[in-house]
C-alpha cells in the first residue's frame, strides 16, 4: 500500500477546487442557519441557478464571461427573493419545505426535454470556460512538490475560488461582528422579541437569504469553471446536505467554521476513497468482501458516521466554543 | 356593558383606543367600545382569565391582527401598524413567558433595543464602521448603567441562557427601557416571581413612571394591582366592565360577578375582591 499516495490524494481533494466550492456554499449557509437560523435545505438550487446563468449566457447567447457572472448572481438573487418573500413571514419550517422542493423542482425542469433548447437538457453543457482558462497566469506546468502537484488550470480555478472563499468569509465576519450581526443573532433565538425592540423581522432574514444564496450562486458558478461541465443532476438534494454536513463538521455560527469543515469534508472523503482502493487492489482488503465499485457509498457512510460523532462529541462542530465539558462547567459556576 | 373612562380629563391621554374587536370564527375575543391610558400613570388591564386581556394587549403592540377599530399613541393613528414601527413609534412591550435571547450576553441583550443604531442596516454595518463603533461606545455605557439599575451588572458579559427565571423578568425590563419608550407595556410581569421579586419588581415600575414613562400592566393578581396602579381597567368576556381608581372598580359589583362567576379566580381573589384586606 502507498500511503503518500493516500495522504497526496487527500491533501490534494483538501485544497482544491472542489473543496472551495463546497466552503463557499457552506458560508452563505452558515449565514443563514448559524447566524439567521433560516432553514435553507435549498443550496443546491442557488449553485444550479448561478452555475447555469452564467454558463448559458455564455455558450447560448455568446455573453462575455464577466457578463455571464453577474446574471448567475442576478438569477441567485432573483431565487432568494422567490424563496424569500412568500414564506419568510411563515414559521421557520415553511421555508425548510419551500426551499428543497424548489432546488429539486429547478433540477427537473433544468433537465426536461422542454427546456433543452435553453438548458441542454440531461447532459448538460461541457468545454464552455475556455474564457476563464485563458486568464489562467499559470500556463499549463505543473506545481508543487511531486506527487503533492496540481496542473496550472487547477491551481487558477483554485486560487480563484479559495479567494471568493477568503472575501464571503471576510464579508461574514465583518456583518457578524457588527449591530446587523447582533440583531440577526437574535432574531435566531427569539423573533418575536426582536420585533417587540422595532426591527423588522422579515427584511432581516430576508437580507440573510439573499446574502447567502447568493454565496451560494458563486459557488455554483465556481463548480462549473472548476469541472468546465453543468449538468442538472450535479445540484440534487444531496448537494445541499453536503453544505449542511460540512457547515455541521466545522461549525456552526462560527466565521471559520464552513471553511475547517470543508476541508475536513474533503480530507476525509478523499483519504477514506484512496485508502480503501489502495487497500482492495493491494489485497489487503479481499476482492470478494469489497469491490472498487463499493467505495463510492462507503466513503459516504464514513462521512456520516464522522458527522454523528461530531454530534456525539462537539455538537457544535470543530470550531464549537461549546464543548459539552465547557457547557456543563459554566452551569455549575452559575450554579456557586 | 361599557361604562365610559371616568373623570380623569385633566391629564392627556397618551393611548386611545376606540371600538376595536378582535374575532376567533364566531367567538368574539376582544369588543372594547373605549379604552384611554393617561399619560404618566400606572394603567392595569384586569380581568378573569379568558377575559381578552392578552388578545387586546396583542391587537394594539402589533402582535395580532385587529378586525374592526382604531387607535391612537400620542394622538398619531397607530391603528393596524406592524409591530416594529408601533414600537419604533414609543410603544414597547414585553411578554407574558420572559423571553431572554439565550445565546446573547446580557450587554448584548440590552445594546439590541437601542434606537437609530445606523450599524444595523447592511450599508452603516459595512461602510459606516466608525460612526456605529461611536454609537456602539456611547449606548454600551447607557446599557452598563440599566443593567447596574436592575442588579446585574456582574453578569454583563454572560449569556442570558444562564440567568434565572427573576433575573430574566429584570432583563427584560432593562432591555425594554433600553429603547426609550414612551409608554412600556407590561404583560403579566409577576406571573411566576417569588414574592419578594414582586416587590423589587414593583419598585422598578414605581421609578419607571417617575422618570416619566407611562405604564400598561396586565395582571391578575388584586394586590398587585390596587398597590400600584392609578388606574384600573377591568375586562371581561372581551369588553371593558369598568374603569377608574383601583378602590373604584374592586367595589363595582359587575367586577365582583365577574370574578365570582369564574372558575378560574380562586376564592382568594374574591374575598379580597369584597374588600377583606389588600395585604397577604
Amino acid at each position: 500500500m502507498d500511503l503518500i499516495a493516500v495522504l497526496a490524494d487527500a491533501v490534494r481533494a483538501a485544497v482544491g477546487p472542489q473543496a472551495a466550492v463546497f466552503a463557499l456554499a457552506a458560508v452563505g449557509l452558515n449565514l443563514q442557519f448559524g447566524y439567521a437560523g433560516l432553514m435553507n435545505f435549498g443550496q443546491a438550487g442557488f449553485m444550479l441557478v448561478g452555475g447555469y446563468g452564467m454558463t448559458v449566457s455564455v455558450t447560448r447567447y455568446g455573453a462575455p464571461l464577466w457578463l455571464g457572472v453577474l446574471i448567475g448572481l442576478l438569477m441567485g438573487f432573483l431565487l432568494a427573493l422567490l424563496l424569500g418573500v412568500p414564506t419568510l413571514r411563515l414559521r421557520g419550517d415553511y421555508l425548510a419545505i419551500a426551499t428543497i422542493a424548489t432546488a429539486e423542482i429547478l433540477r427537473l425542469l433544468f433537465r426536461s426535454e422542454a427546456a433543452a433548447p435553453l438548458t441542454y437538457g440531461v447532459f448538460g453543457v461541457q468545454q464552455f470556460a475556455s474564457g476563464f482558462y485563458d486568464l489562467n497566469p499559470f500556463g499549463g506546468g505543473s506545481y508543487g512538490i511531486g506527487r503533492f502537484s496540481l496542473s496550472g488550470g487547477q491551481l487558477w480555478i483554485a486560487l480563484v475560488g479559495w479567494l471568493l472563499v477568503a472575501a464571503a468569509v471576510a464579508l461574514t465576519a465583518l456583518l457578524v461582528s457588527s449591530p446587523w450581526g447582533r440583531v440577526i443573532r437574535a432574531i435566531r433565538n427569539d423573533e418575536e422579541v426582536v420585533r417587540a425592540l422595532g426591527k423588522n423581522t422579515y427584511a432581516y432574514k430576508l437580507q440573510a437569504l439573499v446574502l447567502g444564496g447568493l454565496m451560494a450562486s458563486v459557488a455554483g458558478m465556481v463548480l462549473a469553471l472548476a469541472s468546465q461541465a453543468v449538468t442538472p443532476d450535479t445540484y440534487t438534494a444531496d448537494l445541499s446536505f453536503y453544505a449542511f454536513a460540512v457547515l455541521l463538521l466545522g461549525g456552526v455560527g462560527r466565521v471559520l467554521g464552513p471553511v475547517v469543515g470543508a476541508v475536513l469534508f474533503w480530507l476525509l472523503l478523499a483519504a477514506s476513497d484512496s485508502l480503501l482502493r489502495q487497500a482492495i487492489t493491494s489485497g489487503v482488503i479481499s476482492d470478494e468482501l469489497l469491490s472498487t465499485s463499493d467505495v463510492g457509498p462507503i466513503r459516504l457512510a464514513l462521512v456520516g458516521i464522522a458527522l454523528i460523532l461530531f454530534m456525539y462529541f462537539r455538537a457544535g462542530g470543530l470550531l464549537s466554543r461549546r464543548t459539552p465539558k465547557a457547557a456543563a462547567t459554566a452551569k455549575a459556576e452559575v450554579a456557586a | 356593558m361599557t361604562s365610559s373612562p371616568s373623570g380623569h380629563e385633566t391629564t392627556q391621554s397618551i393611548l386611545s383606543a376606540q371600538g376595536v374587536q378582535r374575532r376567533f370564527g364566531g367567538l368574539t375575543a376582544v369588543d372594547v367600545d373605549d379604552f384611554v391610558v393617561r399619560g404618566g400613570t400606572i394603567t392595569a388591564l384586569i380581568g378573569p382569565n379568558g377575559a381578552g386581556k392578552s388578545t387586546f394587549f396583542n391587537v394594539l403592540t402589533g402582535f395580532d391582527r385587529a378586525d374592526a377599530g382604531a387607535w391612537q399613541l400620542e394622538g398619531r393613528e397607530v391603528t393596524g401598524l406592524p409591530a416594529y414601527r408601533l414600537a419604533r413609534q414609543g410603544m414597547v412591550r414585553t411578554f407574558q413567558l420572559t423571553r431572554s435571547l439565550a445565546d446573547l450576553t446580557l450587554e448584548e441583550n440590552v445594546l439590541l433595543a437601542a434606537p437609530g443604531q445606523r450599524g444595523e442596516g447592511i450599508g452603516g454595518a459595512l461602510f459606516g464602521r466608525r460612526s456605529w463603533r461611536r454609537q456602539e461606545a456611547d449606548n454600551t455605557e447607557r446599557a452598563q448603567e440599566l443593567l447596574a439599575r436592575f442588579g446585574l451588572e456582574q453578569m454583563a458579559g454572560q449569556p442570558a441562557g444562564v440567568l434565572s427565571g427573576g433575573q430574566r423578568k429584570l432583563l427584560e425590563m432593562a432591555r425594554a427601557l433600553m429603547s426609550e419608550p414612551r409608554l412600556l407595556l407590561l404583560d403579566e410581569p409577576m406571573a411566576g416571581v417569588n414574592p419578594r421579586l414582586v416587590e423589587t419588581l414593583l419598585d422598578h415600575i414605581r421609578q419607571v413612571r417617575a422618570e416619566g414613562t407611562t405604564i400598561l400592566f396586565v395582571e391578575h393578581d388584586m394586590d398587585v394591582v390596587a398597590d400600584i396602579s392609578d388606574d384600573v381597567v377591568c375586562m371581561a368576556f372581551g369588553k371593558v366592565l369598568a374603569t377608574g381608581t383601583p378602590a373604584e372598580v374592586m367595589r363595582d359589583p359587575e367586577v365582583i360577578d365577574a370574578y365570582l362567576g369564574s372558575d378560574e379566580a380562586g376564592d382568594d381573589d374574591s374575598a379580597r375582591l369584597a374588600g377583606k384586606g389588600r395585604q397577604p
